[in-house]
């Protein structure tokens, strides 16, 4: 048995004779683990944003919208409170409003009127920063989000006690008019970062009242139902279903977590297949460099026979020079793939509206291996056959090859 | 029986082209080759004197008979127990040197003692061991191939040959690339080895170079027929 330090010598001579071609080889078998890791990894990490931006919303929490020509009044909360998997509920309007800031920019924000006593479960995690909710009878009062008070570096102009001006489009006599609407600063929020469907930073809540009174609508945009547990949610919801049929739109945030991860796996799936195209590239390459080596070598192979060297030895000798030329590979394939995982999370990516996620990539261990495992096994496969054909050559015809 | 390092019982060998015509390369040969021999094989080109030579080292299995290398009958061995005998117990000179361009000339004498398991810090002493018997100088050690004359580089090769100090040293036509004056110091060189107790067989087709041999065989037809004490 030959030592393992002199193949690895034998193997990396003979590679270093063919300088460009194993290069160019090794290149080939590095866009198979640069691939994988970049786009898998990239995936991974904004998988695990948008999810555990989706939980951050309370997998508790089940959201419906009137469909149709369907009208949400206090008829449907008072049918909906007295379900027995309902903890709390609270109907919302919503409307789209434009803030002119005191340096003369302009922002678009969303208001919701709601009991705002449930803002904490709607939103699991949101903190009063300053001051403090209002009454629900104070329906100019309002809890702000923290890019309402703050300039984009961070200023911060408004404080608790100013008062906003908002301009909301309002329907009056199927024309589209602007209202101006004052609301005093009662509460700010924690920065809390964007989360579906609700970007709570650039928003501006209220008390029910204010949907009325303030903002001139008449019906419940929507109505928000905690339920009691995670586990009973898929029960409200058909419950739900059973009442209302077609007339509501309901949405789940557990729902559309499940859904979001099963949608981002599929993606994964589909993007590993495409990335395993590269790897039956690198298949092609390494054999076609191997078989060239074989044939240009076959008189060395004669020589090494006659020297003593078995069929096995010239087999592992071969095999190493595809094995050294994968692991070469898959270092600068890996480590290309993380820098360019970076490279692509580095830019926002947009979803929805203003749902922006940023997210670090998810480079696993596991993923690695898997790289790392799948090369391999290329390059072994694709080198076991020249080597085999090598090893199998009649010295004497190897010797006599000119 | 110990003195014979070699021994060939009812050798033949066929070969069967694609078309599956056959042709006789060795036909019943009987030879026995004591330690310490000095054969050249003489005969024309294509008559099977290569054949006998690569049958006699292990490289070509005959299609019949036996083949004893110090008493061991090679017919029955393995791949690996083949590759094996040939490593320590022969050595081979070839008409075109054989070395491996790519590598430089300690790597190339080094390869039989990777083969072997030498540890490394103890080959460079058995390389320069086989230069020296060899007449190669130490300054070539750093350069390839190609960089060396011809009677250098069979010089080189002898340096392979020797350098796991095997019993038999199989030469094909060694001078027959060589101009006279290098032919000579290659062939003094085989005559020293021989005199240092290593058995030497020449295939050639060369009467000056096989006269230097203790004794030759003539080969036509893939038959030996005759032989011919010289010393």
């Amino acid at each position: 048995m030959l030592n393992i330090l002199d193949i690895i010598r034998l193997a990396f001579n003979a590679l270093r004779e063919r300088r460009l071609r194993s290069a160019l080889t090794i290149l080939g078998i590095a866009i198979g683990p640069a691939a994988m890791v970049a786009i898998i990894g990239t995936t991974e990490g904004y998988m695990d944003t948008i999810v555990s931006q989706l939980q951050a919303l309370g997998q508790n929490t089940v959201v419906i919208f009137p469909s149709k020509n369907y009208r949400l009044g206090d008829y449907d909360v008072d049918r909906l409170k007295v379900l027995p998997t309902v903890e709390s509920i609270t109907p919302f309007f919503q409307s789209r409003g434009q803030l002119r800031k005191p340096d003369g920019s302009t922002v678009i924000v969303t208001i919701y009127a709601l009991d705002l006593n449930l803002l904490n479960k709607i939103i699991v995690g949101a903190k009063i920063a300053e001051g403090s909710i209002p009454p629900p009878t104070l329906y100019t009062s309002s809890v702000v989000g923290n890019d309402i008070v703050t300039t984009k570096s961070g200023v911060k102009y408004y404080n608790v006690g100013d008062s906003l001006t908002v301009y909301v489009a309002e329907m009056k006599d199927n024309k589209l008019v602007l209202k101006t609407v004052s609301v005093r600063i009662s509460g700010i929020l924690s920065p809390y970062g964007t989360v579906f469907p609700v970007n709570p930073d650039a928003s501006i809540f209220l008390p029910l009242q204010a949907g009325k009174s303030l903002l001139g609508l008449k019906d419940y945009s929507g109505i928000f139902i905690i339920a009691k547990s995670a586990e009973l949610v898929d029960s409200l919801v058909n419950d739900i279903k059973n009442m209302y049929g077609d007339n509501v739109d309901i949405v789940s945030l557990k729902e559309i977590a499940k859904t979001v991860t099963n949608i981002i796996n599929v993606l994964n799936n589909l993007l590993f297949t495409v990335s395993s195209i590269s790897f039956a590239v690198a298949f092609t390459g390494i054999m076609s460099t191997m078989f060239t080596s074989v044939v240009e070598r076959t008189r060395e192979i004669g020589i090494f026979k006659a020297l003593g060297y078995s069929s096995n030895d010239i087999l592992i000798l071969f095999l190493f020079e595809s094995i050294l030329m994968t692991i070469v590979g898959v270092v600068v394939g890996i480590t290309s793939g993380v820098v360019g995982s970076y490279f692509i999370a580095y830019r926002p990516l947009r979803l929805v509206g203003s749902w922006t996620v940023i997210s670090e990539p998810k480079i696993t261990v596991w993923l690695i291996l898997r790289a790392l495992s799948l090369s391999l096994l290329v390059g072994i496969a694709g080198g076991i056959l020249p080597a085999w054909k090598a090893s199998k050559m009649v010295p004497v015809e190897a010797l006599r090859y000119e | 029986m110990v003195d014979e390092v070699i021994k060939l019982v009812n050798v033949s060998k066929v070969y069967i082209s694609s078309g599956g015509v056959k042709t006789w390369a060795l036909r019943d040969i009987n030879l026995v080759v004591y330690r310490g021999d000095f054969i050249s094989i003489m005969g024309p080109s294509g008559h099977g004197k290569t054949t006998l030579l690569y049958v006699m080292g292990t490289l070509e299995r005959p299609t019949t008979g036996k083949v004893f290398i110090n008493g061991v009958d090679t017919t029955t061995l393995s791949d690996e127990e083949l590759s094996k005998l040939r490593n320590k117990e022969i050595g081979f000179i070839f008409q075109q040197y054989n070395l491996i361009n790519r590598m430089t000339i300690e790597e190339n004498i080094e390869l039989p003692l990777i083969k072997l398991g030498i540890p490394r810090e103890k080959r460079r002493k058995m390389i320069e061991e086989a230069m020296l018997k060899s007449g190669c100088e130490f300054s070539w050690l750093n350069k390839r191939p190609t960089q060396l004359s011809g009677g250098q580089q069979q010089r080189v090769a002898i340096a392979r040959a020797l350098v796991t100090n095997p019993r038999i040293l199989l030469c094909d036509e060694p001078t027959g690339a060589l101009d006279s004056k290098s032919a000579e110091v290659v062939l003094n060189t085989l005559k020293k080895l021989n005199e240092l107790g290593h058995t030497v067989i020449i295939v050639t087709h060369d009467p000056n170079v096989a006269s230097i041999a203790k004794k030759m065989i003539f080969i036509r037809d893939g038959t030996i027929i005759g032989e011919k004490v010289l010393q």
